[in-house]
């Protein structure tokens, strides 16, 4: 019997490769241990990845008998999306509604490799589309909206890798946006207040200043970001977009501070 | 003086003509080829297809821009390739049909010292009987004069849809051996957000068709996304869009024939089923443009030059076989034809040695694969890869027999940007990073693919990420200054 891994564990949460070698043994070797995780856990389903075998195969147990999919993928299905509750072995406590077609038809492949077809329905059909999900590294959480997501991750914690709700590179953007703000009232206010030309003299200065700190923000955020791979907002595409911005925010006042002068 | 002659003004060929000429100046020949006389932005022509943009704005004059950069251009389309020469000469040639209204029908011989083929595809609309603008059942959004048409049945569409009529949309695939899956789907939606804009949603039912074996698989056997903090499946991203946007789907479906306001299609598993329409919008298979090739003596050498899919052999494994063993070393990475080595195929025009998704036939014995797509990005990056390594040859820093620079698709990711509605403050694209484009299942075990760099998101900055690109575009493409620094 195999280890049934939970939420959040990183070997659960892996995208599955199609079986491509099907007189490989590592297939029969899976099958078994996923029949005897099955077995003592009383399950009627199970994606092979829930024991950490990241390979498109999913048992489903039907009058005690075992259906075998490899590769499945849903090519039909019928009827219109309805709510459907559901709770996973791999997601203990939590119940979550998603939408699920009432019948899909599934083409996969047996065990020798040969293409089969199969049109399920009713619970049977929301079984397997969790299970076709999840070797495609799907879960319950990810058909939820943004909001209900982030509900999930609050009472379920998230998986580590996601973005910590806050970086000292986001102080640091935070604390610059304030500088700029300050920057652009004063040369607003110039014409009329005399302290507020302070910024028109010393406008290359002030250039250069909010130029360095940019650089600063994108070195540091590079840095910060190193270990949170998996976090769009760390990806360095978006590091490099919010200084290109700001640079250019403190061209353009630059430039309107030498018109105003 | 050495002679390059480029067939084709696409991304692939407008690419690699331009920038042969830029590197070799005036001390070489660049000649191109072309029927059409316009250079078309392709990806834009969805928003042709919605009346978002005129077909002005995805459009340019080539021969001013060839005029400027010293390129030779030849309004024309090529007819057969003599890469042996002819009798009395072993210097090969093309055989091009003038295209341009002041010589239309005259041929003449262009020699050549290298060969590029860029000639993209034919759009195969004669595969499925009916489909297509020509046959009056269906639309296409391939080149920017159908998307003009397919727009002004759109806005017939939303006239009658405003007057109360109810009307289905079907949008996809229309035969099952299609590529080019990204397109439709962009279609699909920005048509979804101009219904929504123009306040007859609720009047149109939308229904996605297509050869795809899941929704998602976009013909490279799906991407992997990182999402919400792990890798997930485009299929997904895809089922969540279509089911938020209230678009409903088939897959996995080889259209056989259309007629009026209907279609006949059969499944993956064999069965048959019927489709109706009022507007609908389907992509045809692609072949090679029917380029035909003669020896020396004049014998007929297509086959030898070309694949069955009429495009040109390169430097990739033909050998047929079967899923289990495809390699990433399957792919070309110079696109030099193996028997004539001063001949390449760039873009589209090059054949690729097998599909990137899983091959699937009906029980019935009909292929329902996607064919392999080449946007935007792999096309231009093989055509400056091809234009390099024949300007080195040329220069005498490497032979034929040893070029130097690779663009293999095994080991090239490619940024896609699919819009998903077009507008300043309330558009929408799904940006998708996917490396490589053809998966490497040696290297990368389980997809194929490196999940350290594929990325995606859905938002309003992708919409406006895609509307710079379309300027950028136009600009490098028009050779404006600072044309040769913007990145394929």
């Amino acid at each position: 019997m195999a280890e049934l891994l939970t939420y959040p564990d990183q070997r659960l949460l892996q995208i599955s490769g199609l079986v491509r070698h099907f007189d490989d043994p590592k297939i029969d070797e899976t099958i078994q241990q996923m029949k005897e995780t099955m077995e003592e856990h009383d399950l009627s389903a199970l994606a092979a990845i829930q024991i950490g075998v990241p390979l498109r195969v999913i048992l489903l147990k039907k009058e005690d008998q075992y259906m075998l999919f490899i590769n499945p993928a849903i090519y039909g299905k019928e009827g219109k999306y309805f709510p459907s509750t559901e709770s996973d072995e791999s997601l203990p406590g939590a119940k979550l509604t998603v939408q699920r077609y009432p019948v899909i038809k599934i083409m996969y492949q047996d065990r020798e490799g040969k293409d089969q077809f199969y049109r399920a329905e009713g619970e049977e059909a929301v079984t397997l589309q969790r299970k076709i999900d999840m070797v495609f590294g799907g879960y319950l959480f990810d058909k939820l909206n943004k909001k209900e997501r982030k509900r999930f991750f609050k009472e379920h914690g998230t998986y580590g890798d996601t973005c910590p709700s806050l970086f000292v590179k986001d102080k640091i953007l935070a604390a610059l946006r304030l500088f700029l703000t300050l920057h652009a009232l004063a040369i607003l206010l110039s014409p009329f207040v005399d302290m507020a030309k302070i910024v028109l003299h010393y406008n290359t200065l002030l250039f250069v200043l909010e130029f360095v700190w940019v650089i600063f923000y994108a070195i540091y955020a590079k840095y910060e970001t190193t270990k949170y791979k998996n976090c769009t907002s760390c990806q360095g595409a978006n590091v490099f977009g919010t200084s290109a911005i700001y640079i250019g925010v403190a061209t353009i006042l630059y430039l309107i501070s030498w018109m105003v002068r | 003086m050495a002679k390059i002659v480029v067939l084709g003004a696409g991304v692939s060929g407008h690419t690699a003509a331009t920038f042969a000429k830029h590197w070799l100046g005036d001390k070489h020949e660049v000649v191109v080829v072309s029927p059409n006389s316009k250079w078309n932005w392709i990806p834009s022509n969805i928003w042709v297809g919605v009346g978002e943009m005129s077909p002005d704005e995805v459009v340019f004059e080539l021969a001013p821009v060839y005029q400027k950069a010293g390129i030779d251009f030849k309004q024309a389309k090529a007819v057969s390739i003599h890469p042996e020469g002819k009798e009395g000469s072993d210097r090969p040639y093309v055989t091009i049909e003038y295209t341009d209204p002041n010589k239309a029908g005259e041929t003449e011989e262009v020699d050549y010292d290298f060969l590029i083929n860029a000639t993209g595809p034919k759009l195969n609309f004669a595969a499925t009987p009916g489909l297509g603008p020509d046959e009056g059942n269906t639309l296409s959004v391939c080149t920017y004069l159908h998307a003009a048409e397919a727009n002004t049945h759109f806005q017939n569409a939303i006239e009658r849809m405003k007057k109360g009529e109810k009307l289905k949309f079907l949008i996809g695939t229309g035969h099952g051996m299609c590529t080019c899956q990204g397109a439709a789907f962009e279609y699909i939606f920005n048509i979804e957000h101009e219904l929504n804009k123009a306040g007859v949603r609720d009047k149109a039912e939308i229904k996605w068709i297509s050869n795809e074996q899941f929704l998602g698989d976009f013909g490279v056997a799906g991407l992997h996304i990182k999402w919400g903090g792990h890798i997930v499946s485009s299929k997904v991203l895809a089922e969540s869009l279509f089911a938020e946007r209230g678009v409903d789907w088939i897959t996995g479906a080889h259209v056989k024939e259309i007629q009026k306001g209907k279609l006949q299609y059969e499944l993956l598993d064999g069965s048959e089923g019927e489709e109706t329409f009022d507007f609908a919008m389907l992509i045809p298979p692609f072949t090679g443009v029917g380029l035909k090739a003669y020896d020396k003596e004049g014998n007929d050498i297509t086959d030898k030059v070309f694949a069955p899919n009429g495009f040109m052999k390169v430097d990739a494994d033909y050998s047929g076989k079967p899923f289990e063993e495809w390699k990433a070393e399957d792919w070309p990475k110079i696109y030099q034809n193996p028997d004539y080595k001063n001949m390449f195929a760039a873009g589209i025009a090059f054949a690729p040695p097998h599909p990137i998704s899983k091959p699937a036939k009906s029980p019935n014995g009909t292929p329902i694969t996607p064919a392999p797509p080449r946007t935007g990005m792999p096309s231009g990056i093989i055509g400056k890869t091809v234009a390099q390594n024949i300007v080195e040859v040329i220069e005498g820093k490497s032979d034929l027999e040893n070029l130097k620079h690779h663009a293999s698709m095994a080991e090239m990711g490619a940024a896609c940007i699919a819009s998903t509605g077009k507008g300043l403050l309330d558009g929408s694209a799904v940006a998708l990073t996917v490396y490589p484009v053809v998966p490497d299942y040696d290297k990368y075990p389980g997809t194929g693919r490196d999940p350290e760099y594929t990325f995606g998101e859905i938002g309003l900055a992708g919409h406006w990420i895609k509307h710079i690109l379309h300027h950028m575009f136009m600009w490098k493409a028009q050779l404006k200054p600072g044309w040769t620094l913007i990145p394929e």
